[in-house]
């Protein structure tokens, strides 16, 4: 009786994937989303809105009308000025009008992106709810997080490093253990094509699918973190732009993170077969 | 009658750890097919690094080595490829698949060779036999002793029926009848063409194989005094 052979892929105990490039690349690519959604709100413009309202107009109406009128945005933030401080304006600026009533409500809103945002209509919607509301419309430029911006990047390229790294070890670990039948392949006259059908191009393989697996799990996590945190984003129509833009950022990152793993593993492994078929 | 072209022929090779150290100079040496060629010396005299140059896993230092008339320092990736494929290695520094079966480990230059399944099977059934270990044949290679992998490697060396044979220490660790089954082996080999290079420390087991003895002495490798061996076995 004759037994079956193992193939070759049993006999040298391979496992289908790298885990710590998978976590890598998850990492390296889901931090883009981020990076990317980072530098929009930088770069676009917001409004600032202001609504001054009889003291007597429902407050909630107000703000409802605000929010109604902004859902183009992905971020509202409607801030009613303090009591105390509306009060001290109402004296500074209308010293004479105190007696004759409570001072008006003022409610301080921020837009963003203004692009989403048509003045006009968010005016005339505004005072469609609210008939004796007063809106000031301006510029507001978004405060820069140059602290948060700068750890993001850091963050990034030393994942990027931190991925190089690792693949380089990776591959080397698993040249180690499969060091032995390089060098049985090429003992036993193994010609080049066969060495790299049979352990060149299965290496580079399980580890371009590590990071392109890692890679897209990251970036449907970084993706989706995003649109959790900015809800409406996803049903807005002007968004279009961004989010292609995340999603092109994304798919760079992606296969950056991709052809980096695949060059550093196709340089050492080749390296290795060289030296041993010398 | 015209002597078959030697299947080694060596012009002042040079061996060495590396350049600048070597351990044999001067080598003159032709290895005709059918032939058994004995080198013994003393252990770190160079046999062994002389058995890996002349199996292609390492480059003379000097001097002309000619492997079936091909320059061995002439030839590409491809063409070292091709004369290695008419090599058997039995050289301690081989490894093995460890974790793979004694059979899987047999296969293997077969495999690399790309010999068709069936004949792989049918040749390795037949060295499995020869080996006496038919009911250790699905172990793992690990398992088995190191006199009884020694004996895998010598088959695993001889299983493409090559055009030259190197084996290093061959009978070491090896009981007597064991030992004979090797000798056996090793010149039923030569008897169908193979030429063979076995290399020992010790004379009396280099003897064994009847073949022509050379010493290495001073760092020269020279034809050994067939009486003292004779008078040492």
């Amino acid at each position: 009786m004759t037994a079956r052979l193992k193939p070759l892929d049993r006999l040298l105990r391979r496992r289908p994937l790298a885990p710590e490039i998978s976590l890598l690349a998850a990492l390296v690519v889901g931090l883009v989303p981020t990076l990317v959604w980072n530098d929009l709100q930088a770069r676009l413009p917001a409004l600032a809105v202001t609504v001054a309202a009889p003291a007597d107009a429902p407050m909630d109406r107000l703000v409802a009308a605000l929010h109604e009128a902004s859902v183009a945005a992905i971020r509202v933030d409607v801030q009613p000025v303090e009591a105390t401080i509306r009060s001290d304006l109402w004296s500074a600026l209308w010293p004479e009008l105190q007696d004759e009533g409570a001072p008006p409500h003022l409610l301080d809103a921020i837009l963003w992106p203004a692009t989403a945002i048509q003045p006009e209509t968010l005016r005339r919607d505004v005072q469609a709810a609210v008939p004796d509301a007063v809106v000031e419309i301006g510029p507001r430029t978004e405060p820069q997080r140059p602290g948060m911006m700068v750890a993001l990047i850091s963050l990034g390229v030393g994942s990027i490093a931190l991925l190089l790294v690792r693949t380089q070890r990776a591959v080397r670990r698993v040249l180690a253990r499969e060091s032995d039948a390089l060098t049985l392949f090429a003992a036993f006259g193994a010609r080049p094509d066969r060495i790299d059908r049979t352990l060149v191009r299965p290496l580079v393989t399980r580890m371009v699918r590590s990071s392109a697996l890692g890679g897209l799990v990251g970036a449907a996590v970084g993706l989706v973190l995003l649109s959790a945190n900015h809800g409406d984003a996803l049903t807005t129509p002007w968004l279009a732009t961004p989010w292609l833009q995340l999603a092109t950022a994304t798919a760079v990152a992606l296969g950056t993170a991709v052809v980096l793993v695949r060059w550093r593993t196709v340089t050492l492994v080749r390296r290795r077969v060289r030296s041993a078929l010398r | 009658m015209e002597r078959a072209e030697p299947v080694v022929r060596l012009r002042g090779v040079a061996v060495g750890p590396a350049p600048g150290k070597p351990l044999l100079e001067k080598v003159d040496l032709d290895v005709a097919p059918g032939s058994i060629v004995a080198v013994v010396g003393p252990t770190g005299a160079g046999k062994s690094t002389l058995l890996r140059m002349l199996g292609l896993r390492r480059a003379p230092l000097a001097g002309d080595y000619l492997f079936a008339g091909q320059a061995v320092t002439d030839v590409d990736a491809e063409g070292k490829a091709r004369l290695r494929r008419r090599l058997g290695l039995a050289l301690p520094d081989l490894p093995w698949l460890d974790q793979a079966s004694l059979r899987d480990n047999l296969a293997l230059p077969l495999v690399v060779q790309d010999y068709p399944s069936a004949e792989t099977r049918s040749i390795v059934a037949e060295f499995v036999t020869w080996l006496g270990l038919g009911d250790r044949a699905d172990v793992a290679l690990r398992d088995l002793s190191a006199g009884e992998r020694r004996l895998v490697g010598l088959a695993r060396a001889a299983v493409t029926r090559p055009d030259l044979l190197l084996a290093d220490e061959p009978l070491a660790e090896l009981d007597g009848a064991t030992a004979r089954k090797v000798v056996r082996l090793v010149q039923e080999l030569a008897q169908l063409g193979s030429a063979v290079v076995v290399a020992s420390a010790e004379p009396a087991l280099a003897a064994r194989f009847g073949g022509e003895t050379w010493r290495i002495d001073d760092r020269r490798l020279r034809p050994a005094d067939a009486a003292a061996l004779r008078l040492v076995g």
